[in-house]
């Protein structure tokens, strides 16, 4: 069989062995804040993050849509001089990329995100580092927190994205299950870390995902939500909202599956050389659709309100068939206002 | 439609290096821009439909889309028409010829110039809006005998805003083209032809029009297509049978970055060209 048992305390001699080969990034805290970022040794993991069930603060797409990069360098008199794969290249240290602890909806929103950069035309920058890296999920056998609806948006069990599903089947032990040859690769690289499956064990994974099965409820029914949303386009509900919104943006710089960028020319003070910057945008934000001229195509905070829930329920299940929410509950989380995107929701479908 | 065409070997979010070969003056905001790659094979492969655009960088200033002046049957170089009105477009206006630029794309889709032979053509433009449409219509008179009557209506602001005068008055000259023109003020009155906005112009064709057979390109403002699409509508013509370019922020060009969001669509992959039928049902469209 494929799929291995690997005892929950060699969990960190599997990151050691890890960060030999590949850099590791993985749930810290990060000023009390529980975040992924770069780790050197097993003992900078907070593994209570992941059984304990906290999210990181951002979700993984900040390994390959950071908050800024370097698209390109460029010579202002010569032109482009760096193209983006050798300074990507380099910002991984040539190495490939693990990132451990995903959890499931998040697994999901990199699945988003990256059907979304490889579609119609495919954006180098981004697969470039999604391409090198190896997803190892800790699977969620219940609801992690008050906000998480991922069941609502079926997020909870995606069938691709992730490299290696460990799921806990006892309290000391967790079943490895390879879902890809990157992932095949990790448990055939690190034999003396993995034994095999007992028949107990198989039976345990069985209950464990029976479990999982049971405790997960969906809130409201999101069949039909693209049509709901779209006839709600002159709606008075987005005025209620748009009244309590900030428009700071937290929402959608903790998004799964927010991945609008802006860019920016950043030149040197000799102005001899230069290079663009990819820079997370949020389409809460004013200048989000001003041009030249003084023209904004999203004039009013209504418009830019709305378009937000237009974009994910609307364009995107229609263009790629998957909402562009996971159900994290990061966005309620990380809201200063107390806005609730179900709330939203579910006052469109009429259900509240 | 065809897709973005030139060989992407340094992927397609890094602009290829381009060299201005040729700057003409048109007005006092609007020059005409001929760009050329630098990697001379890559010219061969730079192929385009009318109406597409590009995204055009100045290098430690920013990146903007232009759309393609040019005929795509002019094969080597192609042109830009560009106002100067932001950042970018104000340094551009500063360049020299040699100077290089980045260029990505062609992107979007462009006006269904291929796929309406035999039809009459109708072309509508004000303002800056005639760059896209001169693309399409240099295609069609250069291949004359594909199509039916070719009419052209263009309406500027004023008589000094007038793009291409030359070439206009050529046209006016020529019996196998209805090109007619005006200006909405003539405040010096110095121009000699129709004064008025653009729907002014409409009488001039309404009898040559057959609804059934008439395909309809239109760009320009905004506000100029609320009224063009009362005017064609009038005539006849049905809402699949129009075509307006809208045009919108843009970052990416690829549907990455969201900036050109209309509705379920973006700009920069559904469009910048719709038909008025799916306008119609485009929210925040016009």
């Amino acid at each position: 069989m494929l799929s291995k048992i690997i005892s929950r305390q060699d969990l960190p001699k599997l990151i050691d062995a890890l960060t030999n080969d590949f850099l590791v990034i993985a749930p810290t805290y990060d000023k009390k804040v529980p975040t992924f970022s770069e780790v050197e040794s097993s003992s900078e993991v907070e593994f209570d993050i992941l059984f304990n069930e906290k999210l990181p603060m951002l979700p993984p797409k900040k390994v390959f849509l950071p908050a800024k990069q370097t698209v390109f360098k460029y010579n202002l008199i010569k032109g482009v001089t760096d193209s983006c794969d050798e300074i990507s290249d380099a910002v991984t240290h040539n190495k490939n990329v693990v990132i451990f602890g995903v959890s499931p909806c998040d697994v999901s929103g990199v699945g988003v995100l990256e059907r979304i950069f490889r579609d119609n035309y495919s954006d180098d920058v981004f697969l470039r580092l999604h391409d090198k890296t190896t997803i190892i999920s800790v699977n969620c056998l219940d609801h992690c927190y008050e906000n998480c609806f991922c069941e609502t948006m079926s997020s909870n069990d995606p069938k691709s994205g992730y490299d290696v599903m460990l799921t806990e089947i006892s309290k000391s032990k967790l079943i490895a299950v390879p879902n890809s040859d990157k992932g095949k690769k990790i448990l055939r690289d690190y034999p003396e870390l993995f034994s095999q499956i007992s028949e107990k064990d198989s039976e345990a994974y069985i209950d464990a995902l029976n479990l999982k099965n049971k405790n997960f409820k969906t809130e409201f029914l999101v069949e039909g939500l693209a049509s709901h949303v779209e006839d709600s386009f002159e709606s008075e509900i987005w005025k209620e909202f748009t009244e309590k919104c900030l428009f700071c943006g937290s929402c959608t710089f903790v998004c799964p599956t927010c991945y609008c960028y802006t860019v920016k020319e950043i030149v040197s003070v000799d102005l001899k050389d230069g290079e663009r910057q990819r820079e997370w945008d949020s389409c809460y934000f004013p200048e989000f659709a001003l041009v030249a001229g003084d023209h904004n195509f999203r004039e009013t905070k209504e418009q830019r309100f709305r378009y937000r829930y237009l974009h994910k329920f609307v364009d995107l299940p229609r263009r790629y068939n998957f909402e562009g929410c996971v159900g994290c509950g990061r966005c309620v989380t990380y809201c200063p206002a107390n806005i609730d995107v179900r709330d939203v929701l579910k006052k469109i479908i009429g259900v509240m | 439609m065809r897709n973005a065409a030139i060989a992407h070997n340094v992927g397609v979010c890094t602009p290829n290096n381009a060299k201005i070969i040729k700057i003409t003056e048109l007005t006092h905001n609007t020059k005409l821009f001929e760009i050329q790659l630098e990697d001379e094979h890559s010219n061969n492969f730079f192929d385009y439909s009318p109406g597409q655009f590009v995204l055009i960088t100045v290098f430690g200033v920013g990146e903007i889309p232009i759309g393609l002046t040019s005929t795509p049957i002019k094969r080597g170089s192609f042109e830009l028409g560009i106002r100067k009105v932001g950042n970018v477009t104000n340094k551009i206006h500063q360049m020299n010829v040699g100077d290089i630029v980045g260029i990505r794309g062609p992107f979007g889709k462009g006006f269904p110039i291929e796929e309406n032979k035999h039809k009459d053509l109708l072309y509508v433009c004000g303002g800056t809006g005639y760059f896209p449409i001169r693309s399409t219509f240099l295609y069609a008179i250069a291949r004359r005998e594909d199509y039916g009557k070719i009419m052209f209506l263009y309406g500027d602001r004023c008589p000094t805003d007038v793009l291409f005068p030359d070439e206009n008055d050529d046209y006016k000259k020529r019996e196998d083209i209805l090109f007619h023109q005006s200006v909405d003020r003539d405040d010096d009155k110095c121009w000699e032809g129709n004064v008025g906005v653009v729907t002014t112009l409409f009488p001039n064709i309404a009898k040559e029009i057959d609804p059934v057979n008439t395909v309809v390109f239109v760009a320009g403002p905004a506000i100029m297509y609320r009224y063009v699409i009362i005017e064609l509508e009038k005539l006849g013509i049905k809402n699949e049978n129009i075509y307006l370019s809208l045009e919108r922020k843009m970052k990416c060009g690829i549907g990455k970055c969201c900036h050109c969001g209309i509705g379920d669509k973006f700009a920069c992959l559904d469009g910048p060209v719709f038909s008025l039928d799916q306008i119609r049902g485009l929210l925040e469209a016009l």
